[in-house]
């Protein structure tokens, strides 16, 4: 179990917030912490990391502190077990792909992960080029592989999808997803993305002015009247013109639904958005 | 005319010397002021102490360090003691009095290159189990290396300019303490104006390229990869 109960005064531009979060997660579990900008779930990450202590609370995972505030626990970064995905990647600009690959490597660990790793996200042959030349996308699969290399008990990814255009997307969910495979640990991504959540997620959390809304699995929580007003983003997968009828594949489940007029109908493969009342589980 | 080339070779060896120690201490300095001091009072209050020879009258700076020098002093006696050195008049004075003088000119470009890297690349070094010893030897420096060598030239240069604290801790004794900006105020003073010109010309060649290296540095930083 990963167990937490945060406590911790932000301040932001928007001005202050009492960030309160208590909840208990099961291992090896991929929750996505979701919520608006200013929301505080970068902090969030950060509290999890020991980059930023929490005012008061506790965080543990298989019955280890990392952090209590009353009996004065606080490891550093360095003494928790975690990867960490920023959202601008914090690839190191001095060192080649391979060389930020060693560099995170601990001395206990097995150099051959390194190339297993680069075989897995597809730059072995950019292997010894420096991230400043690689893509957006490709950048944030080293900074993934990075992020994984030490095989943490705990996974932290900031927006991990967020800056990539559709293809790269695919991309690196679908590494993302061999990488679980491979090295199985418990995950927590932080978005404001309904369709990043549902694609990478078993849990999705809703923050709300620092509270949490929401929890639960992702059909449970995507399908409440929450999302009403702002409905939930899916590709769509097939258009039958004659029935008037969509499949649309929001994460990893496909929904049906009507539509009245042809035109203006987006093509195949284009995001749209759905409307809670328009959903219904294609069985 | 001839000029004694002493004062030159005295010059480039207090220099030389000074740039040295100074990047002995200030790589640990900064990282001190960087790391260690961080959110807490004492971090203003020791950039404000390695700052002072920039607004100080050498003259002042000189004052205190002939004081602290003196033989009779705490300072003076035990290195008499110790080392059998007397720090005022010598060079081992004005050399220590030059890396005071210079310091700023050392830590100030890189501290202020350390802290204008995003935070997440200490970050990241950290949650990657780094100490905040490796990560600022390992990442850090390493991303500002243009800035180690804008100070390290400065601090060149700075020592080659020097006259006040000098003249003041270490007069002008021929071959120990009269470097090339000393010999020039001498050689005025003596009327050896054609001297004067030479040291006064050497100098100012010198100065000139050393600003113009310092500004293709600095213009390589902003368009050369990091």
């Amino acid at each position: 179990m990963l167990e937490f109960s945060f406590s911790k005064k932000l301040h932001h531009q928007q001005g202050e917030l009492q960030l309160e979060l208590t909840e208990k997660l099961p291992l090896n579990s991929i929750t996505a912490i979701m919520g608006g900008s200013g929301e505080g779930k970068t902090s969030l990450l950060k509290m999890f990391a020991g980059l930023l202590p929490p005012d008061k609370g506790y965080l543990k995972i298989n019955n280890n502190y990392w952090f209590d505030s009353i009996s004065k626990i606080n490891f550093p970064p360095q003494r928790r077990s975690i990867g960490f995905l920023f959202q601008e990647y914090a690839l190191f600009p001095n060192m080649t792909v391979r060389e930020n690959l060693l560099f995170a490597l601990a001395k206990k660990n097995n150099r051959n992960i390194i190339d297993e790793l680069l075989s897995v996200i597809n730059l072995t042959t950019l292997a010894n080029v420096k991230p400043h030349l690689l893509s957006g996308g490709q950048q944030q699969r080293v900074a993934l592989a990075r992020a994984v290399i030490r095989q943490p008990d705990l996974l932290l990814l900031d927006e991990p999808l967020s800056a990539l255009d559709q293809e790269m997307r695919d991309r690196l969910q679908q590494d993302l997803k061999i990488l679980l495979k491979k090295y199985p640990t418990t995950v927590l991504l932080v978005t404001h993305d309904h369709t990043e959540a549902a694609r990478l997620a078993n849990y999705i959390m809703v923050l709300e002015k620092g509270r949490k809304t929401q929890f639960g699995s992702v059909a449970a929580v995507l399908g409440t009247k929450q999302l009403e007003k702002t409905g939930i983003l899916g590709e769509i997968i097939t258009i039958d013109k004659e029935k008037k009828i969509l499949q649309v594949l929001v994460g990893n489940e496909l929904f049906t639904t009507t539509f009245a007029s042809s035109a203006n109908l987006p093509e195949i493969g284009k995001t749209i958005l759905l409307k809670v009342e328009q959903w219904e589980l294609n069985k | 005319m001839d000029i004694s080339f002493s004062p030159l070779w005295l010059s480039l060896k207090l220099a030389t010397f000074t740039t040295l120690i100074l990047l002995i201490i200030g790589l640990p300095l900064v990282y001190l002021i960087h790391f260690k001091l961080k959110f807490t009072f004492i971090k203003p209050l020791v950039k404000a102490i390695v700052s002072l020879p920039l607004v100080l009258p050498p003259t002042v700076l000189g004052y205190y360090l002939l004081v602290a020098f003196n033989p009779e002093s705490f300072l003076g006696s035990t290195f008499e003691r110790l080392f059998d050195l007397r720090l005022v008049f010598s060079f081992t004075g004005i050399l220590i009095g030059s890396v005071i003088f210079s310091l700023p000119f050392m830590v100030n470009p890189i501290l202020s290159a350390i802290e204008s890297l995003p935070a997440y690349y200490e970050d990241a070094a950290y949650t990657l189990g780094k100490s905040s010893w490796v990560t600022f030897f390992k990442v850090l420096l390493p991303n500002i290396k243009a800035s180690v060598v804008v100070g390290l030239t400065l601090s060149f240069a700075h020592t080659i300019g020097e006259f006040g604290v000098i003249l003041m801790i270490g007069g002008n004794i021929p071959n120990e303490t009269r470097v090339a900006s000393i010999a020039i105020y001498n050689e005025v003073e003596m009327l050896n104006y054609q001297s004067a010109n030479l040291y006064a010309l050497i100098l100012l060649v010198f100065s000139l390229l050393v600003l113009t290296f310092v500004n293709y540095f600095n213009a390589e930083k902003n368009t050369g990869e990091l």
